[in-house]
Order: structure tokens, then C-alpha cells, then sequence
């Protein structure tokens, strides 16, 4: 018996992404309090007790082997009161989506996951004809706008300027020489990438369904927030000449965690949990190994530069 | 040290619990208390050395009853009868009472009386977890209490229930549960016979705070819109609302009049919907919006109930309401 690991869950809309984590904590605390409890300690007591003797019965004290009352469920409480869960990339509380735990030793992998920098899988809905000062549509409404004359063509081509000029920004934040084998290397794996801080950085971006004033967008991105994504709408609604809000944020897969794999609010229980870490568990290994594989070969390579050049002045 | 030779000086504290402690080896031949104590350089015999009984010290101070309740007669009886001593220390002062009490002379009587009074046996232990205090009350006052709700018509049965449901019902003076039998009866209208029925159902609005209850009487007339009689007939119907989180309750109000459209007129038949939670509710909204099946006017066909809507568990809602199945709900649900 063992939960330690990461899965992810279905963070619905609405809820913010704490009480998310103190809900499937609580609940995996009552499954695990809920298993066979450790049987108690015994000890001896000499209790009065009749014994057939020379005069009959006589009272004398027998050894009887009793459980110790100190470590009765009543009185010892609940065996597990804290749990180590932590989260991984957050959602702010109007997004729903992918949001990936870790519980126990699982917290580590989160934070090898963050250093791996994975991209992640948005659907965005937006609204054309308003704009609000939170860019999402419950905010304060500053203006209207018309719409009619936004047309699919002229929406693809925004769309492709964006990516293009974040393409760019993403090869100079990759901070690595282009003309270079190992840049190629990184290239053909798909994992070009900055691996320090950088800004958010859209990879590939799509539309979806384009049905005025509604519209879809497909983001996958680095490093974002979800409001940035919502100021991405905007801006989007300004370039092409009108406005627009964003009316729903949805994280459709954090790095290997995709939607089917993700727990709704229903199935956040011992059980449930347990089968998912127990599936995610080759995965989250071989694709960590994958994308930090290069990452710690070179940081291994240094290592043993700076071991021969010690040698060196040593013998000198 | 915790298992030592018999303490030479007797104890100061805790005398009921020292002495369920001694460990008689040989009953009536040998009178412990006229024993001098023996100094520690003494040489003593074999025999009188196989006589000293090694008993463990309890600690003086402590910051659980666990400690304590292998020597404890009363907290030992406390546990058989199914007091989650865990919880009980964690109440202010709880422990210090319990420890000080006597099983024969202080805890007996408040049990027979509360089996009088008509608590079952299994509620016992977890009445007494709730409220250890009661173990303070005098037994005059408490056999007045119970008089007092007798005279005011609530029969055993009921009283049984009240007091198994509110354990801190009997701490209550009589004045104090008169003016709070009062307060329900002025503030929702309602007449001796319907008080009566509400506060059996939900006991503990007797022994809570009555200002949150205020406030969402508060609530419900001037934010939601509702007439006198309509809160009337909710509280009475679902008597929860009255102690429900302030802000939940508007919420759901919103969502269920202003999103689902549904009038005032409907939603006082149907307040069920304010007990459940809010993302249940929107969640089966959205699904059956989805399907083109959210219809909750009655002099329509194919109208869904919104007591059916919110009180179904899942499986029952996919198969008979939305009419789909439970996979197909699933992948809705994520794609909110």
C-alpha cells in the first residue's frame, strides 16, 4: 500500500485551485484512515479472579493479557491527519481543466516537471462585439463593438502572425546556437525549448470554430498564465478591428497529462487515485527521462571536465 | 522513568485515578495504608521484595488523555461506551473535567438520566463526545429542562431525538429555551404546532447562534425576493436554509433564478435546491441545456422537477432524466 506519485484531476470552473487540493487530500486521508488500523499493543494486568484452591473458590489475582486502552481508535484518533499533496502548474480560479498532483514522494516529480518545461494544451472560447476590463466575460463592461465584418480568413491570418513572431521569440530564449548538431538534435525531438525564465511563449496556435461572435482557439504555450491567454483574446479582438473577451479557459493537457486522464470531482477517492498513480507512474518516468535526459548528460559531461582538470593540478 | 517501583510517597493529584491503579496482589492480608514507607536504603527481604507491586507512574501533566486512560477507571468506562476521547480533549477544559470525575458518584446518575430521557444506548458515546459539560449540570435543572419541554407539548419520542440530535440542548436555562421556542415562533409566523415540528426536525437551531438565522431570514426577503409566507413555507419545508452559509445561499438563488430562470412560485415548491451544491446543480444544467432537455415549467411537456434534478444521484439522473449515458455525462463534464 502505497500512494506516492503524480495524477492529475479535472479542476471544474469556478473553484480555486487550493481548495481543489485540500478536497482530495481530505478525501484520500478518509481512505487511507478507513484501511485496517494497526492491532494494539497487549499488556498484563493481574485481575481478582476465582481460582479452585484448598477452601473451596478463593479470590486471587490471575495474569490476564489485556489490549492496551491507550491505543483504542477512540482514544488514539484518526492515524493520519496531514498528507503531503502538492500541485503543479496552477489554474487561477475562473479556468477549468488539467491540474496535475502529486502526492507524498510525487511532490519531487513536480518540481522535476516544472525544470522540464512542457508545453501545455489550451481551448479557449472567446466573444467578439465586447470588451471588459478583465478581458474575461464577467468583468466590467468598457465598450461594444460590431463584428460583421471579421471574417475566418482575417482571423487565421492574426493567428498566424502571432505564432510567427513568438517562433521567433522562442529560438532566441532557447538560448542555444541554431547552426549547432545539438540544436538540430533538440529540433527533430521536439524539444526546443527556453529552459531558464522566460515569458509566455505561444508554440502553435488554431482556431477551432468560427462562428460569429462566438469563436474556438486551440493555444499550446510555455510559461502562461491563464490571463494571459485571456489577453491574448483581446488582443486578438483588437487587431482585428473590433473587441472581444474571453468567456472560457480550459487546460486540455499538462505536458503527458491529457484530458482522459484526468479525474472529475466524483472519482477523487483512494481508490481511484491509487489506480491512476499506479497508470501514470511508466509514463511520467520515461517522459521526464526523455525531455531532462540531454539536460542532466551535459550537466554529467561538465562534471567530468572540472574531475580532470583537478587531476591535472594535482600531478603538477 | 516510566515503569518504576511503587512510589514511597503518595501522590497529591488525581486520587480516583490513582486508585483504580493499585494492583492488589493479596487482598485483605496485608493493610497498605498502615505500611510506614520504607526508606530506600532498607534492606528488605526476598518475600517483602516479591511483594512490591511495579506499577507505572502516570505523568502530571500532559497534553492528551491517552496518558491516562489505562488508569482511569472513569475514562476506561468513558471508552467502552464509545466516547472518542481524541475529540474530547481537543474541547476546552474536557480533559481536566473527566479526569477529575468519579465514575459511581458523578457519571452514573447523568447516564441513567439520560437513558430516562430516551437517548439510546449508541447515541450515548456520541453524545457525550459533543458535550462532555454535561457531566457539570446539576440534575434538578436538567430534570426542569426536560420538564419544561414536556409542558410545552413535545412528546418522549421527540424530546429523545432533540436531545440525541442538540447535545448541548439541556445546557440551555429555561428562560433561555423559552425565548428561543419564542423567537422561531414570531419570526416565521408559524403556529405552536409547525414550531414544534420544525425545531424537532432541525434541533440544533435551538441551540446555535440565532444571529446567521437573522440574517438569512434577512437574506431571503430583502436580496432573493421572497414574500413573508413564501420564507415561511421554505423554512418550514427545508428548516437547513436557516442555518446555510450566507453567501451560498445568494449564489445559488442566482444561479437558479437568473441562469435557469426559474420564478419565485416554483422555487418555493422545490427549495430542495438550495441544500445541494451549487456546481452539482450547474453541472446538470449545463448537461441537459446540452441535450436540448432543460425544461422546468410544469404546464410544459417533457417537464424535469427540480427537487428530481438535484436530489438523483448521478447514475439515476444519466438514465432517466438526461436520458443518456453516465460516460457520455463524464465527457461532458469535461469539457466545462
Amino acid at each position: 500500500m502505497a500512494v506516492h506519485g503524480l495524477f492529475a484531476v479535472y479542476k471544474p470552473g469556478g473553484v480555486a485551485w487550493p481548495r481543489v487540493r485540500d478536497a482530495v487530500e481530505t478525501r484520500l486521508l478518509a481512505g487511507l484512515n478507513s484501511l485496517e488500523q494497526r492491532s494494539s499493543r497487549q499488556h498484563v494486568r493481574f485481575l481478582p479472579g476465582f481460582v479452585e484452591g484448598e477452601a473451596g473458590k478463593e479470590l486471587t489475582p490471575v495474569a490476564t493479557r489485556l489490549p492496551v486502552l491507550a491505543d483504542h481508535p477512540l482514544v488514539k484518533g484518526p492515524r493520519f491527519t496531514h498528507l503531503k499533496v502538492g500541485a503543479g502548474h496552477r489554474l487561477d480560479v475562473k479556468s477549468s481543466g488539467v491540474f496535475v498532483l502529486g502526492v507524498g514522494q510525487g511532490c519531487r516529480l513536480l518540481t522535476d516537471m516544472y525544470n522540464a518545461h512542457f508545453t501545455k494544451d489550451y481551448t479557449v472560447r472567446g466573444l467578439f462585439g465586447k470588451a471588459t476590463d478583465d478581458f474575461s466575460d464577467t468583468g466590467k463592461l468598457i465598450e461594444k463593438t460590431t463584428f460583421d465584418h471579421i471574417t475566418s480568413e482575417k482571423l487565421e491570418r492574426i493567428l498566424a502572425v502571432i505564432q510567427g513572431s513568438n517562433h521567433k521569440a522562442l529560438l532566441t530564449y532557447a538560448n542555444i546556437d541554431l547552426k549547432t548538431q545539438e540544436a538540430y538534435e533538440l529540433a527533430v525531438k521536439g524539444l526546443l525549448r527556453p529552459m531558464e525564465k522566460s515569458p509566455p511563449l505561444i508554440t502553435a496556435i488554431r482556431c477551432l470554430e468560427f462562428a460569429p461572435p462566438e469563436f474556438q482557439l486551440e493555444i499550446q504555450c510555455l510559461n502562461e498564465t491563464q490571463q494571459y491567454l485571456r489577453k491574448i483574446v483581446h488582443e486578438i479582438g483588437l487587431e482585428l478591428k473590433s473587441t472581444a473577451v474571453c468567456t472560457q479557459v480550459r487546460r486540455t493537457r499538462d505536458g503527458f497529462f491529457t484530458l482522459d486522464k484526468a479525474l472529475l470531482r466524483t472519482h477523487w477517492d483512494m481508490e481511484n487515485i491509487q489506480k491512476a498513480i499506479q497508470d501514470s507512474r511508466l509514463t511520467v518516468q520515461t517522459e521526464l527521462e526523455k525531455s531532462l535526459g540531454h539536460l542532466e548528460r551535459t550537466a554529467h559531461d561538465e562534471h567530468i571536465e572540472m574531475d580532470q582538470v583537478e587531476e591535472g593540478d594535482a600531478s603538477r | 522513568m516510566w515503569w518504576e517501583l511503587e512510589p514511597k510517597l503518595p501522590s497529591p493529584s488525581l486520587p480516583y485515578a490513582q486508585r483504580s491503579l493499585v494492583v492488589q496482589i493479596q487482598p485483605g492480608t496485608q493493610d497498605w495504608d498502615n505500611v510506614l514507607p520504607l526508606s530506600a536504603l532498607e534492606e528488605i527481604s526476598k518475600e517483602e521484595a516479591v511483594q512490591t507491586v511495579a506499577k507505572p507512574l502516570f505523568p502530571f501533566e500532559s497534553f492528551t488523555l491517552r496518558d491516562y486512560v489505562d488508569h482511569s477507571e472513569t475514562l476506561t468506562e468513558l471508552v467502552h461506551l464509545g466516547v472518542d476521547l481524541s475529540k474530547v480533549e481537543k474541547l476546552r477544559n474536557a480533559g481536566q473535567l473527566l479526569l477529575r470525575l468519579d465514575f459511581e458518584n458523578d457519571i452514573k446518575k447523568i447516564l441513567l438520566f439520560l437513558k430516562d430521557v430516551g437517548v439510546e444506548d449508541n447515541q450515548l458515546g456520541p453524545f457525550l463526545t459533543k458535550n462532555p459539560y454535561i457531566f457539570t449540570e446539576d440534575m434538578e435543572a436538567l430534570e426542569t429542562r426536560v420538564a419544561y419541554l414536556k409542558s410545552k407539548k413535545f412528546d418522549k419520542e421527540l424530546i429523545a431525538r432533540m436531545v440525541s440530535r442538540a447535545p448541548f440542548l439541556l445546557m440551555f436555562s429555561v428562560e433561555r429555551l423559552d425565548n428561543r421556542l419564542g423567537f422561531f415562533q414570531k419570526e416565521l409566523g408559524l403556529s405552536v404546532q409547525k414550531t414544534r415540528n420544525l425545531v424537532s426536525r432541525l434541533p440544533r437551531l435551538l441551540t446555535g447562534s440565532l444571529e446567521p438565522v437573522k440574517e438569512n431570514l434577512a437574506v431571503c426577503r430583502i436580496e432573493l425576493g421572497f414574500r413573508p409566507n413564501e420564507i415561511q413555507h421554505i423554512a418550514f419545508k427545508i428548516p437547513k436554509i436557516l442555518t446555510a452559509n450566507k453567501k451560498k445561499l445568494t449564489e445559488t438563488f442566482d444561479y437558479v433564478h437568473n441562469v435557469m430562470g426559474i420564478p419565485h412560485h416554483i422555487l418555493t415548491n422545490f427549495p430542495q435546491v438550495f441544500n445541494s451544491s451549487l456546481l452539482k446543480v450547474k453541472e446538470r444544467h449545463m448537461f441537459l441545456t446540452f441535450l436540448g432537455r432543460a425544461q422546468y415549467d410544469p404546464k410544459q411537456p417533457s417537464y424535469i422537477s427540480l427537487d428530481k434534478l438535484v436530489s438523483v444521484p448521478n447514475e439515476v439522473f444519466c438514465t432517466e432524466i438526461a436520458k443518456a449515458s453516465v460516460q457520455d455525462f463524464m465527457k461532458f463534464l469535461k469539457t466545462l
